[in-house]
Parts: C-alpha cells; structure tokens; sequence
C-alpha cells in the first residue's frame, strides 16, 4: 500500500512554475503529481530537468497510455526499456497503466481501445501485465477503462475480471472512478455496484476526472474527455469508494481546457480533505 | 487469437462488418465506432498542431485540421510518444495540391519541426569561452560540431522572417511589413540553456557553422567563412558566444 494517501494533481507543462513554487506546508503539504511517461521519453532537455526538479520536492507517479496491455501483440521492448529509464531516474511512488489496448501492425492509436473479457483475452493480458513488470521492475496498477461499445462474449463483468489479473500476475488496481460513472452509464450498468464490490485490498491509486455528453450523441453517450471538472455524482462515487477503502492516493486528472493551477488545486484540496476525514475516521 | 483486435483495427477504418458478431448490439456499431474514431483522429490532430503551431497560426484551425485529416491518413504514427508526432509533415505538405498556393507553409513546417528536436535533443556540454581559452591555438585543428540540438537552414526566400514573426512575435520587429519575397536568410534553432532559441545567421555565420556540423576542425571552418585575418576571430568570439559549439571530448583534449 502507498505511503502517500493523499490527493495529487496531473501536471501539466504549462503549469510547472507553480507546481514547483508550491509550499510544502500547508494545504498542499501533501500534493504530489502524476505524468504519462510518454511525455518525458526524450533524449534530453528541459521537460527533463522540469520533471527532476518537481521531484526533487514532490512525490511523482508515472501514468503509461503506451504500452497496449490487452493488445494482440507483445508490450513493445523498445517502449518498455524507455520506461523503465524514467522509474529509474525519477523513482516514482507508484507505476500504473491500463487495461486497454492501443498499438496493432505498426500503428498506435492515441486512445485506450477495448477487449472483451473472455478467457483467452484473460490469458494475454496476464502474461503480457507479467512482461511489463518484469522489464518495468514494478508493481503495476492496473486501471478500468471507460466503455463506449457494449461488446458481446464477456466470461467476467470487468471487476472480476480485474480482480483476477491482480491474482495471476500480482498487480494491483487503480480505480479511475470517473470511468466507472461513464461505462456504467454507456453500458446501462450500477455504478455504485461496480463500486461496492472493488477489491478494497487491491486498489492502490484512484482517479478523477470530468466527462461530457458526446458532442453529436448528446447524453445517450458519456466521453471520458478529460477537459472538465469531475462532477457531482463522481464524487458521490468517490466517497463511497473511500468509505470502503480508507485513505488512498488520488488523482485529479485534466487533459484538456485546462484551467489555471490554483482552480485545479481547488478539485486537489477537495479530494485531499476527503481522504483526511477517512483518515480521522480510520 | 479470436480476430477481435483485427475485427476493431478494421472497424476503425471504416470496415466495421467483422466487428458486429462481437457486439451486443450490432445495430449501434457503426453509431459508437464513431466515438473511437473521432478519439483517435483528435489525438493524431491535437498532436501534430501542438507540434506545428506555425503552420496552425498561418492556416487557421479549420484549414489545418483539414490537411492534418489526410496527413494522419497517410501517416497515422507508430509510437506513442506523440511529442514527436508529426516527422515528414513539411514534405508531406511540399505535395498537398490545397498548399500550393502557400509556398511558405513546408518550409516553415520545417522550422517547426525543427524547433520540436531542438526541444527533444539530448543534453551534450558546449564550448565555453573558458575552455576555448584554455585550448589556445590548439583549438584550431578541434573538430568541435554542433550541439545535438542544432539545426541549419538557408533559404533563398523570407522564410525565416515568416516563422520568426509567428513562432517569436515578442523578439521581432513587427513594423517591418512581412512579404514572402526573394531574399537570400539564415537561421539557426537550438536549444541554449534549455530553451529553444532561434538566431538569424549571415552568410559567413552560415558557413562556419555548416563547417562544423559537417566535422571540419574550427580552423578549417574559420577560413572558409571568414579569410580576414582580423575578421576571422570577431566571426568565432561571436558564434563562441551563441553557446552551439560542442564541448571538445576527453579524447581530443588529452
């Protein structure tokens, strides 16, 4: 279990200034940030040297979007040794990546595509979480990814099937709860099911993030877009998932239209006096 | 494996007949694969205009999404590491018939690109004055190169000027009017310090450091820039300066 149970923030460019001018005491004592790697796999220069000042005073965890765990190929070596250079370099508090595929005959889709959960997905999906963590030299976090297409042929509903790569391979889950509220919605499932039957000793991170209706489809279709504040009814999720778990790091993640760091920090402080009152609690 | 990743790598295309016997709802496939192939093209796009800001700037947003729709058809990207998405869009942009009207587009796509690998390049120590004073007159035979994030350019027309006036608005005289005319321009982008700085280069800046990025020793390209005997160390205390020699190695110094 993570040592930092606390709320951090996705960082963005745009805001290291801040990020590193943030006082370490005080509301954001225990802020800490989360990047994808792939955005810090270059030969050098200054987004380098950002990332090794922020956790020269922060806590930092590495998020991977690239390595197409579910896909029908093996995790790319190439990929895998880039990442592995930046766990050593930056030491982060926790690795995580998702249950998701995004590369397939040379091409990389710039998405997080999904698979259904049958038993021969189960078998490649272990051997390939296996893979990575070996060359990784960690504990993977595993997270649930959002729905869009209801697919046919599933032998496991998604917790289940989760829970038991955790037991065949020995990673853990990170519980993105936002996800949880659009599949569910997507797929006409009970979120607060999903979120009652998470394995509590398994869920190492959680994330949270805002949606919005598809632009076309409007509400029939919740998008995992990543560019607004989380919303209501995720944090409802969020606190009944914490009811069950106690403290545990928790993200705020926002990709796009991305307001100013001291609005993120507000949804940070939020989710962080969340966690301390289950602390208080426990 | 069952066929479905290729059934879903196929329905991404547009060919979404083999995915259906693995939906539920085979009636809403083609409804929802819309959603996932919007969410891949918004990524390729978003990626390569944050790669080429020039070009989005010059274009306007609707006409480049436009042109990045065919090019992420035509080179739809292997890596996920999308800060370097985008390699070949200036050549790929030199042959796209709606840019040919706008001869500046490639080669400023150019100095985008340029711009992002000066960005990306590995940190390697440069030359200092210290240790230039130090070498003495045996620096002349020292094949010193560029940084590795240098990069070169000539042009026989206004480019740099263009590129220059988008991508550093703030550092350019802007009262100048701005015309795409002949006129021959150097350039320089690198990264000093670790910020990508863009330097314009006259012609005998151009050809030492051309020089040097092919391997002479700095005193074969000090006489090919500059034969003055005076004017030949102003022209190497001045590009010593810019901070974009390479440092010598431990082997050419011992």
């Amino acid at each position: 279990m993570s040592r930092i149970p606390t709320a951090g923030l996705g960082l963005k460019p745009q805001h290291y200034a801040q990020a590193l001018a943030c006082p370490a005491v005080g509301p954001q004592a225990g802020l800490w940030f989360e990047v994808h790697p792939e955005n810090y796999m270059a030969d050098g220069g200054p987004r380098l040297e950002w990332l090794e000042r922020i956790r020269d005073r922060r806590p930092v965890s590495l998020h991977g979007v690239g390595l197409s765990l579910a896909g029908d190929e093996r995790p790319d070596r190439a990929h895998l040794a880039r990442f592995r250079a930046l766990i050593d370099r930056f030491e982060p508090f926790l690795v995580s990546e998702h249950l998701a595929w995004s590369r397939r005959g040379g091409v990389y889709y710039p998405d997080l595509l999904p698979v259904p959960r049958d038993k021969e997905m189960l078998t490649l999906v272990c051997a390939h979480v296996e893979e990575a963590q070996d060359h990784l030299g960690r504990r993977l976090l595993i997270e649930n990814p959002s729905a869009y297409l209801p697919l046919a042929g599933h032998d496991w509903d998604e917790v289940d099937f989760l829970v038991e790569i955790c037991r065949r391979t020995g990673c853990g889950l990170l519980v993105d709860v936002n996800n949880v509220h659009v599949s569910a919605r997507n797929m006409g499932l009970d979120a607060e099911a999903w979120i009652d039957a998470a394995p509590v000793d398994l869920i190492g991170e959680i994330h949270l993030a805002g949606h919005r209706p598809d632009p076309i489809r409007g509400e029939a279709i919740l998008i995992d877009s990543h560019d607004a504040p989380v919303a209501e009814p995720v944090w409802a999720l969020f606190d009944r998932l914490i009811a069950r778990t106690g403290p545990r790091p928790t993200l705020i993640e926002r990709d796009g239209d991305i307001p100013a760091f001291d609005v993120l920090l507000l949804e940070q402080e939020r989710a962080d006096g969340r966690l301390s009152e289950r602390k208080v609690a426990a | 494996m069952t066929g479905f990743h290729a059934a879903f790598d196929a329905a991404l295309s547009g060919e979404i007949g083999a995915l259906r016997t693995h939906l539920r709802d085979p009636d809403r496939t083609s409804d929802v694969m819309a959603v996932y192939r919007n969410t891949v093209a918004k990524g390729r796009i978003d990626a390569l205009a944050a790669n080429y800001p020039t070009i989005v700037q010059m274009v306007g947003e609707a006409w480049f999404a436009a042109a990045a729709s065919a090019f992420i058809n035509d080179r739809p990207g292997d890596s996920p590491i999308l800060l370097g998405y985008g390699e070949g869009f200036a050549d790929w942009l030199s042959r796209f018939p709606p840019a040919r009207a706008m001869p500046y587009l490639a080669p400023c796509a150019r100095l985008d690109r340029a711009w992002t690998e000066a960005h990306l390049a590995a940190d390697t120590p440069v030359l200092t004055v210290e240790a230039a004073s130090r070498a003495g007159a045996s620096l002349a035979g020292h094949a010193a190169g560029l940084h590795r994030s240098a990069r070169l350019f000539w042009f026989d027309w206004t480019v740099p000027d263009l590129w220059l006036a988008h991508r550093y608005p703030d550092s350019q005289d802007l009262s100048v009017a701005l015309a795409w005319r002949a006129k021959t321009q150097g350039l320089l982008i690198y990264r000093r310090e670790q910020v990508v700085v863009a330097r314009r280069l006259n012609r005998e800046e151009w050809v030492f450091l051309d020089a040097c990025r092919l391997g002479r020793p700095l005193g074969v390209a000090l006489m090919a820039a500059q034969s003055d005997p005076v004017q030949g160390p102003r022209l190497f205390a001045r590009l010593l300066a810019f901070q974009v020699l390479a440092a010598q190695t431990e082997e050419a110094e011992s």
